[in-house]
């Protein structure tokens, strides 16, 4: 709070608070995927994320956290994710696509529920740390000299990570003819169905999609601040958070409402370190009290 | 099926109508094959209260039965059953799936707990306090979170809930943070409760209390809307229910039951702790209630005991608990949807099939029976096809004097730069028979939703019978005299024909303010009454869903009816229908109309109807009035003919 009054700190909080964001829109933005063309929110989303995160630090401590060795940490992780996406979204998510909002949430909480008992049952209930490669360590100075605060490179990375991710899926959803598909099975699925498109592969790999960023979430989110149980439910309510004031199923949403988050949270902790949460529920409820479909949402869901 | 039975019973010839009655013949039979575990269901219902006596008996003994081990176990199962039950009134009753009720849940418990240590109340007045705080922070919360349906309330709620609970993990000087607070008087209780066992009993005996004015409110007139909104918010909106304010009633009642229970779980753990707002708490609670079964009244206490019996259980062996229920809550949602309740249900409805017959008695009636003097002529369902069919031209009734019972000013409405209706006024008379016509995309169900106060509309003026109506409320409309039917069927599907139009006529009457006892007898027969002159009474006990689709259209009709409207609207009303019903429901329409002074409002696109029915016609087209005036001038209107049949065809 001393250095505050120099205003290098404020800054360095807004910029660590980005960093966060970063790692959130890279979760939000799955989440708000799966939830437009799949209409089903999705609890177990920040379960994923744990699972991304613990195996990121299971693979960098076989194969080392190298420059190169980090991106196949990465890769493999949310890879893995994915795949375990896919067999939960055969065996059990496509069930619930047509049942009612309630059977959705509780089937989805069930998974909370047994992802976390079962990442207690293989890595136990001690945190997890995992450092950052070669490359990505350390800080540089932004603002002022040497005697000013550092800002971490590896905060610089994750928001370059989730600009890249952003940019391919902006150009993924609206420059080829499978985001079109995906744009329309949004709108209407049957009718998607109709004109020849397979309408449930197109399901399983949008929802394959959004499980990959969230394993690549975590994985790379691991380096923030390493993982513990608690992790997943963390992830999933400022997640929550940031798809509901984004406006459900809205990308650009998710990304303006990441920074938002992100960025009044880390300032939250300046002001009330106690209670940096309240203000980003207050800001939740105070965005939706104005507009319930959120900022670019659309009224209808 | 349905719609072919229809079609199939309104046959034109005597064999058309000696099929229509064998194949009603079978729907019936098919009814009563579908409904085996109903055909029973007063057996099932003996032994349901049989098994719930049984359950409360047991209970209260616990101490003596199973030794004071399983007390503990079983005073934090009461509770959290107690709270199952609290997010079963939103969640079952009302439709409303809460995600934060935890919050309410955890007020009680700070509240009990601070009065006591930080001001010295006596511990009964500080649970009596509790509910009052929760239900009056639920009540407050219910302007915020009501703003959000279905999801997006769920998400709501879910959000003021975690403020609530960052508020309280924030506040650490009253709520003391991450610890919690302990009760610094020797024991919470009042000073009878003296051992364990009495702790327990003195939650037994709170709980079911509270359990048995949650019984009442749920049987209520009142909880009879709740399921009437759950079932279909736009139709109980259209039977003059201010839905928001029973929502929030609602939200604000389950807030206090909510904050009873976790009250006394701060009692009887000597402790309230910031957790117990926590959203997973709220996850805890639904999760009870669905293992239980949402759609009974008991289940989800059957569930709380479920759960907290289980949990004690594998704790005690494994540490896989998480894995467990888990496991347990998704097969529970994927495959028993109606949860343990339900199941056991099912079984003894099963079990006691063959001993129906034993203990039939003649079924009695629901419903009153209908007085036999109910003009059997007005029952029309198979009508004197001919008559209708070779009517000429509806003569206009002598043109009736007074001022018009609805005046439409000046009515325009704009979406994006599209005008979907635009500055249209006419008068419509009392007692007359009025229809609106005009190709499709003219703007008829548009000015209909304007006129009943769906949308806003930009300018103009409404005024039913001299009072300005524009942009009421429907329920408001509704109390003042007006109903509606919808193009597209709008009925509480899972309520019976007679809960129905029940619920519209209470309603209207307020009647559905009462929170606790039945619906009047006279309520009851006027009910009655109106699905006798539509010809349903026979279908009281059925299910609206279960309806053909012409019965469907009849019952909408009797549920705008029995709201005493004096005027109604009625979109398409034969929309769907085939002709011999379209002749039906036309003859009942105008039947209804002409023996109840009924002013009626109608879009239609069979011009066999319109002009075989109305007294005046207002022609629109293109959001704009064309014509408007009685039927012989309207087929003589040049505009008009070129407006529907293109300028080409324009006859000579």
């Amino acid at each position: 709070m001393l250095l505050a009054t120099s205003g290098n700190a404020y800054a360095i909080q807004v910029l660590s608070g980005l960093g966060s964001a970063a790692v959130l829109f890279l979760v939000a933005s799955g989440l708000t995927l799966i939830f437009g063309a799949l209409r089903v929110v999705n609890f177990a989303h920040g379960s994923l994320y744990m699972i991304g995160a613990y195996l990121s630090i299971t693979l960098a401590g076989k194969i080392g956290l190298g420059n190169y060795t980090f991106f196949a940490t990465l890769a493999v992780a949310s890879v893995i994710v994915a795949l375990l996406g896919l067999v939960g979204e055969v065996l059990v998510f496509r069930r619930i696509y047509q049942r009612t909002v309630l059977t959705q949430l509780i089937v989805t909480f069930a998974f909370v529920l047994i992802i976390g008992g079962a990442m207690r049952q293989i890595y136990g209930t001690e945190a997890r740390l995992t450092g950052t490669p070669p490359f990505l360590a350390g800080g540089v100075h932004i603002f002022g000299g040497n005697g000013a605060p550092q800002f971490p490179v590896y905060q610089i990375f994750l928001i370059g990570l989730a600009l890249a991710v952003a940019l391919s899926l902006w150009a993924l959803l609206y420059k080829t003819d499978l985001g079109r598909n995906v744009r329309a099975a949004v709108s209407d699925p049957e009718l998607l169905a109709y004109s020849g498109v397979n309408v449930r592969l197109l399901f399983t790999g949008v929802f394959m999609l959004g499980c990959f960023f969230a394993g690549l979430a975590g994985a790379s989110g691991a380096g923030l601040g390493g993982v513990d149980l608690k992790i997943d439910v963390q992830v999933i309510l400022r997640a929550f958070v940031i798809v509901v004031i984004g406006g459900l199923g809205s990308l650009r949403g998710a990304l303006v409402a990441s920074i938002l988050v992100g960025v009044v949270e880390s300032l939250g902790i300046l002001w009330v370190p106690k209670a940096s949460l309240v203000i980003v529920f207050a800001v939740l409820v105070v965005v939706l009290a104005v507009r319930p479909q959120g900022l670019f949402g659309t009224r209808t869901v | 099926m349905n719609r072919a039975a229809s079609d199939a019973r309104a046959g034109e010839s005597d064999f058309g109508k000696w099929v229509g009655a064998l194949d009603r013949d079978f729907q019936r039979g098919l009814d009563r094959f579908r409904r085996v575990p109903a055909a029973s269901n007063r057996l099932v219902d003996y032994a349901t209260w049989v098994l719930a006596l049984t359950g409360i008996v047991v209970f209260g003994l616990l101490p003596y039965l199973f030794g004071s081990g399983t007390v503990l176990t079983a005073g934090d199962a009461l509770t959290i059953g107690l709270f199952a039950m609290s997010i079963n009134l939103l969640v079952g009753t009302t439709g409303l799936v809460t995600f934060g009720h935890a919050a309410f849940y955890g007020i009680g418990a700070f509240v009990v707990t601070i009065a006591v240590n930080d001001h010295g109340w006596p511990p009964l007045a500080a649970l009596a306090f509790a509910p009052v705080v929760a239900g009056g922070a639920a009540f407050l919360s219910g302007f915020i979170v009501l703003r959000g349906r279905e999801l997006y309330f769920g998400l709501l709620t879910l959000g003021v809930g975690q403020l609530l609970w960052a508020s309280a993990h924030g506040w650490e000087s009253v709520t003391g943070g991450d610890n919690g607070l302990t009760f610094l008087t020797a024991s919470p209780y009042p000073s009878f409760v003296k051992t364990t066992n009495d702790s327990y009993w003195f939650t037994y005996v709170v709980v079911l209390m509270a359990v048995a004015v949650l019984y009442v409110i749920t049987r209520s007139p009142f909880g009879d809307a709740l399921r009437g909104i759950r079932e279909n918010r736009r139709r109980a909106e259209f039977t003059g229910l201010w839905v928001k304010r029973y929502e929030i009633t609602a939200l604000a009642l389950a807030g206090a039951f909510a904050g009873i229970a976790g009250g006394l779980f701060a009692m009887f753990e000597s402790h309230a702790s910031q957790d117990q707002l926590y959203w997973t708490t709220s996850a805890q609670g639904l999760i009870a209630a669905l293992i239980g079964g949402i759609g009974s009244f008991l289940g989800p206490m059957a569930g709380g005991f479920f759960y907290w019996f289980l949990q004690d259980y594998v704790v005690s062996r494994t540490r896989l608990w998480d894995l467990v229920i888990g496991v347990v809550v998704l097969l529970v949602a994927l495959v028993l949807s109606g949860g343990l309740t339900g199941a056991l249900r099912f079984l003894t409805a099963t079990v006691l099939a063959p001993f129906e017959r034993v203990f039939r008695r003649t079924p009695e009636p629901a419903v009153p029976a209908p007085a036999e003097a109910e003009a059997p002529e007005e029952v029309v369902h198979l009508p004197d096809i001919a008559a209708i069919g070779e009517r000429p031209v509806h003569e206009a009734s002598p043109a009736p004097n007074g001022p018009p019972i609805l005046e439409v000013k000046g009515l325009s409405k704009h979406f994006g730069g599209l005008i979907a209706v635009d500055n249209v006024s006419f008068e419509v008379m009392p007692g007359t028979v009025h229809a609106i016509i005009g190709p499709n995309g003219a703007g008829k169900t548009t000015l209909f939703n304007l006129i009943t106060g769906l949308i806003p509309s930009d300018s103009g003026s409404v005024s039913f019978e001299g009072h300005d109506i524009t942009h009421f409320a429907p329920w408001r409309l509704i109390k003042r005299g007006m109903g509606r039917s919808f193009q597209q069927t709008n009925l509480f599907w899972a309520l019976s024909s007679f809960n129905n139009t029940l619920l519209a006529a209470a309603s209207v009457k307020d009647a559905t303010r009462k929170m606790w006892g039945r619906h009047s007898d006279e309520l009851r027969e006027g009910a009655l009454e109106q699905l006798t002159r539509v010809g349903l009474q026979e279908f009281a006990e059925i299910p609206a869903s279960e309806l053909s689709h012409g019965d469907q259209r009849s019952l909408e009709l009797a549920a705008a009816l029995a709201v005493d409207a004096r005027l109604i609207l009625l979109d398409e009303f034969t929309a769907g229908l085939s002709a011999p019903e379209t002749r039906a429901a036309v003859a009942l329409v105008e039947r209804i109309a002409r023996t109840r002074e009924l002013t009626v409002l109608f879009i239609e696109h069979d011009m066999a109807v319109v002009f075989g029915f109305a007294d005046r016609i207002t022609v629109m087209h293109r959001g704009r009035l064309l014509a408007d005036g009685p039927p012989n001038e309207i087929r003589a209107n040049r505009e008009v003919q070129l407006a529907y049949l293109g300028e080409t065809e324009a006859p000579s």
